[in-house]
């Protein structure tokens, strides 16, 4: 058995995220994405591997979608993207079209790892809605979402898509409020955090250092007030202790750390 | 105006807010007003208060008859060793273990990019074991890289004040208290440079934390961690006064007391803002409402509010007469000094002329006449009417995060929001010359965040949080679609968009989420942000500033120590000791 790793909400959100920016998300596109993944590694979803997986595919996606209406409910054409990618426009979708009829039924089409899916509970639930996910060739799916080739499931099955319901759920819908953190999944990541692969956690936060910035000379001189020597070094701090002896002498033999930006 | 009505709809009180306008603008008006408390000068200005972390942390410890015991030192002549204090606040124990080092000079810095540093430590729920003590002790230097053991909430790390420091130690060696002039010039013993909880590196995430758990509250488990440090920080000067002669005095109870913690901070604390819109419109709302039902309180009724509200602002003023510090951005404390004393002299003009006046009204009269520290150092002070009001919202402060979209609305409703609520965004010029001359960046080196000219950082991804181009960037894509069109039609071909609008509808209705500001702009300086955490929010005094992005400031000076907690009083805005100007002898 692989070695395994408690890591905090904190920790998945931050590097889920940072991943995504290192993997050419646009920014603005990142944190619902991140959010809907959080969720789904909450919900006991393997999203970390299906972050991983995917990565090497983001940068030629955009995460827009294609939206149409078949008998009568919606359809979603992922066009071919990760299914967490496009899961916040069709949050958007399910609930815009739920408060207009009290539930709705939306189809997702042409999509990877549809499974993921099954975490937009997390959220619809803030909206008042429950999500029941159906998948596969029951109920009718196949015949309306049958136009792409079979992709694999999270779960090993093969569908081509998913039919999700929405119908109103027991929270009227609403702000966030502490006391959702102290009920549902968002409470057991908060307290216990989220067992994961260790190797699988460490690939995924080496990629996402990706999103931050390599160290330099120049860099160290945009913060602080160090005194560097001619490698970049710090020697001393310039502050309460400027006045020591043996600062200042570093400081006579130093480059002081002058701000250029300021 | 609206948000006066936005917030006294949630008063829920009878106070009514200053009304003697004098041809001004009202108490409730001014202490409310979004577009004069957002923007950065002013959130820099705002003061440190009742409602502010460590204060509010320290208050409950008295309250609540909080007790703080040194439980184990074990510390040799070079300063390596370890010490663990036993903290119980009510049925609750906990642990901090401070981890003592031997000072190196060499690469020596507050910064996160540093190795060394001369204590680190670790607050942890209960009686730490043994086993996690030397756990601790591996895990702890290696940060991000690092796991805390299961119940631990906070690491936190500091550095000795170079000057002071072995001043201390050698004149207790000698059998003398140091001097008093040394003490009050630099106010601290160690000072931290970082307190990481909250998740990071595996601690307990705060909003997990049990309904009667004392640390609930934002920031009490860092500011606890801050506090312990400050008693440490005299322990280990008194311990290694002992290490060279036995027969060393302890410090001086008000000197002890008169020492604080150092903080230095820097760009963290803007992208803390960015990142938490939702607590610091919760803080800053629960704060200034809090302020308005203070503004109400008659002077002269019989209650004595008059009375005290002078008592605070005559302590307040003869702190600032007393601050030894120099600062560049901020206001001068002789300034402040001579406003407080306007401050205290139309106080008296207006008990007399205005027998049914009003807290607020003083605050009417002096807008626009004194500096906007001095006023805000009175706006802070009239929550000392009202402490247990207070006390009670500050308790009420946590709040979830989420930022929930409305993907029903429309585009034209959309619009009608950003218009109404934004409109100081959409007013900035982002083609201006300079509008975006930096770029804000953490590093791979310890995620430190920094900022650099957009020349100097070709290749780094700016983690700036561009509200004013984001918000005309929707603005402008939202002109172009249907009016009647839904935000989850709009956005599932724009789904770049998303966040923005997420951001916009989840805090829409709420008013002071974010600073009214662009911070890419070559005029924007850090400076003022950084210092409303760390004045405002935490409740560091003497910040004093460098370079327009650096603070340095004192927590907890004044404040009882673990000697003093069961008798202490009001203790904010210490006088400096008398009497003991120089070295005495024991």
């Amino acid at each position: 058995m692989n070695a395994t790793i408690d890591v905090s909400l904190r920790e998945l959100k931050f590097t889920v995220g940072r991943a995504l920016h290192a993997a050419g998300v646009a920014a603005g596109a990142v944190n619902p994405v991140r959010d809907l993944l959080v969720d789904a590694q909450a919900l006991g979803h393997d999203a970390l591997a299906e972050l991983h997986r995917s990565l090497p595919q983001l940068p030629a996606h955009h995460g827009a979608i294609r939206v149409s209406r078949l008998n009568g409910h919606l359809s979603i054409d992922g066009l071919g993207q990760p299914a967490f990618l496009i899961a916040p426009a069709v949050l958007d979708l399910g609930v815009a079209e739920a408060a207009g009829h009290g539930g709705a039924v939306v189809e997702v089409s042409n999509c990877t790892g549809p499974g993921m899916l099954a975490a937009l509970a997390g959220r619809a639930h803030l909206h008042g809605l429950d999500v029941s996910v159906l998948a596969g060739s029951g109920r009718g799916v196949t015949t309306t979402v049958g136009q792409q080739p079979g992709r694999a499931w999270t779960n090993g099955t093969t569908a081509p898509g998913a039919l999700l319901l929405f119908s109103a759920g027991d929270r009227a819908a609403g702000p966030p409020t502490p006391r959702d953190a102290a009920g549902g999944h968002i409470a057991r990541l908060l307290a216990d955090g989220s067992r994961v692969d260790a190797d699988l956690w460490w690939a995924v936060y080496d990629i996402s250092n990706g999103a931050l910035t390599p160290d330099s000379i120049l860099s160290r001189q945009h913060a602080g007030s160090s005194v560097l020597d001619e490698f970049g070094q710090i020697v001393g701090e310039i502050g309460e202790d400027d006045d020591y002896p043996q600062i200042q002498a570093m400081s006579r033999t130093a480059r002081l750390a002058e701000p250029t930006n300021n | 105006m609206r948000w006066a009505e936005t917030l006294e709809d949630l008063l829920a009180s009878n106070a009514t807010p200053g009304t003697e306008t004098h041809g001004g603008r009202s108490a409730a008006d001014l202490l409310l007003d979004p577009d004069r408390l957002m923007r950065p000068e002013r959130l820099g200005a705002l003061a440190p208060s009742r409602m502010s972390a460590s204060r509010s942390l320290v208050n409950k410890m008295i309250t609540e008859k909080w007790s703080v015991e040194l439980a184990s030192l074990d510390i040799d002549a070079s300063a390596r060793g370890r010490a663990i204090y036993r903290i119980c606040a009510g049925a609750w124990t906990f642990s901090f273990v401070a981890y003592s080092f031997e000072p190196v000079l060499e690469g020596r810095t507050g910064r996160i990019i540093g190795q060394n540093w001369d204590m680190a430590g670790s607050l942890v729920e209960g009686e730490i074991s043994d086993a996690d003590v030397e756990t601790t002790a591996v895990e702890l230097p290696k940060l991000y890289a690092g796991r805390a053991t299961p119940g631990t909430l906070v690491w936190c790390r500091s550095n000795r004040s170079l000057r002071l420091f072995d001043h201390v130690v050698d004149r207790l060696a000698d059998g003398v208290q140091p001097d008093l002039d040394e003490l009050w010039g630099v106010g601290y013993l160690m000072r931290n440079t970082g307190l990481d909880g909250n998740g990071t590196f595996g601690t307990r995430s705060f909003l997990a934390l049990e309904a009667d758990h004392p640390l609930r509250v934002p920031y009490h488990a860092q500011m606890l961690a801050a506090y312990l440090m400050r008693e440490f920080s005299v322990d280990l000067v008194e311990h290694m006064a002992r290490l060279r002669n036995p027969g060393a005095p302890r410090l001086a109870p008000e000197l002890r007391r008169c020492l604080g913690l150092g903080n230095g901070s820097a760009l963290g604390l803007v992208f803390f803002t960015n990142t938490h819109p939702v607590l610091i419109d919760r803080w800053l709302s629960l704060r200034q409402r809090a302020m308005v039902r203070a503004a109400g309180l008659p002077l002269d009724d019989g209650r004595g509010y008059g009375d005290h509200l002078a008592g605070v602002l005559a302590r307040a003023l003869r702190f600032y007469a007393e601050d030894p510090f120099t600062y560049l951005a901020f206001e001068d404390p002789g300034c402040i000094t001579s406003d407080l004393q306007c401050a205290l002299d139309d106080l008296a003009r207006l008990r007399t002329d205005v027998p049914t006046a009003v807290a607020g009204d003083l605050l009417s009269r002096l807008d626009g006449v004194v500096s906007a520290e001095a006023w805000e150092v009175v706006a802070a002070a009239l929550l000392e009417l009202i402490p247990d009001q207070v006390d009670e919202l500050t308790a009420d402060a946590a709040v979830h995060e989420i930022l929930q979209g409305a993907p029903g609305a429309t585009v034209a409703q959309m619009r009608t929001l950003l218009s109404t609520e934004y409109a100081w965004a959409l007013r900035i010029d982002m083609d201006a010359p300079g509008a975006r001359a930096y770029v804000w960046y953490k590093s791979r080196d310890a995620e430190e965040p920094r900022r650099g000219p957009a020349d100097e950082v070709p290749d780094g991804r700016n983690w700036a949080l561009d509200l004013p181009g984001d918000l005309q960037r929707l603005d402008r894509a939202l002109a172009g679609a249907p009016a009647g069109e839904t935000m989850a039609r709009f956005l599932a071909t724009r789904p770049e968009l998303r966040g923005i609008a997420e951001r916009a509808q989840g805090l829409g209705g709420t008013l002071y989420h974010s600073p009214h500001m662009n911070m890419l702009d070559e005029a924007f300086r850090p400076v003022h942000i950084v210092r409303f955490m760390n004045a405002a929010f935490h409740g560091l005094d003497r910040t004093v500033d460098s370079q327009d992005r650096n603070v340095l400031g004192l927590l907890f000076q004044g404040a009882p120590t673990r000697d003093e907690l069961e008798s202490a009083q009001e203790w904010a805005y210490p006088a400096k000791p008398a009497g003991k100007a120089k070295g005495t002898a024991q």
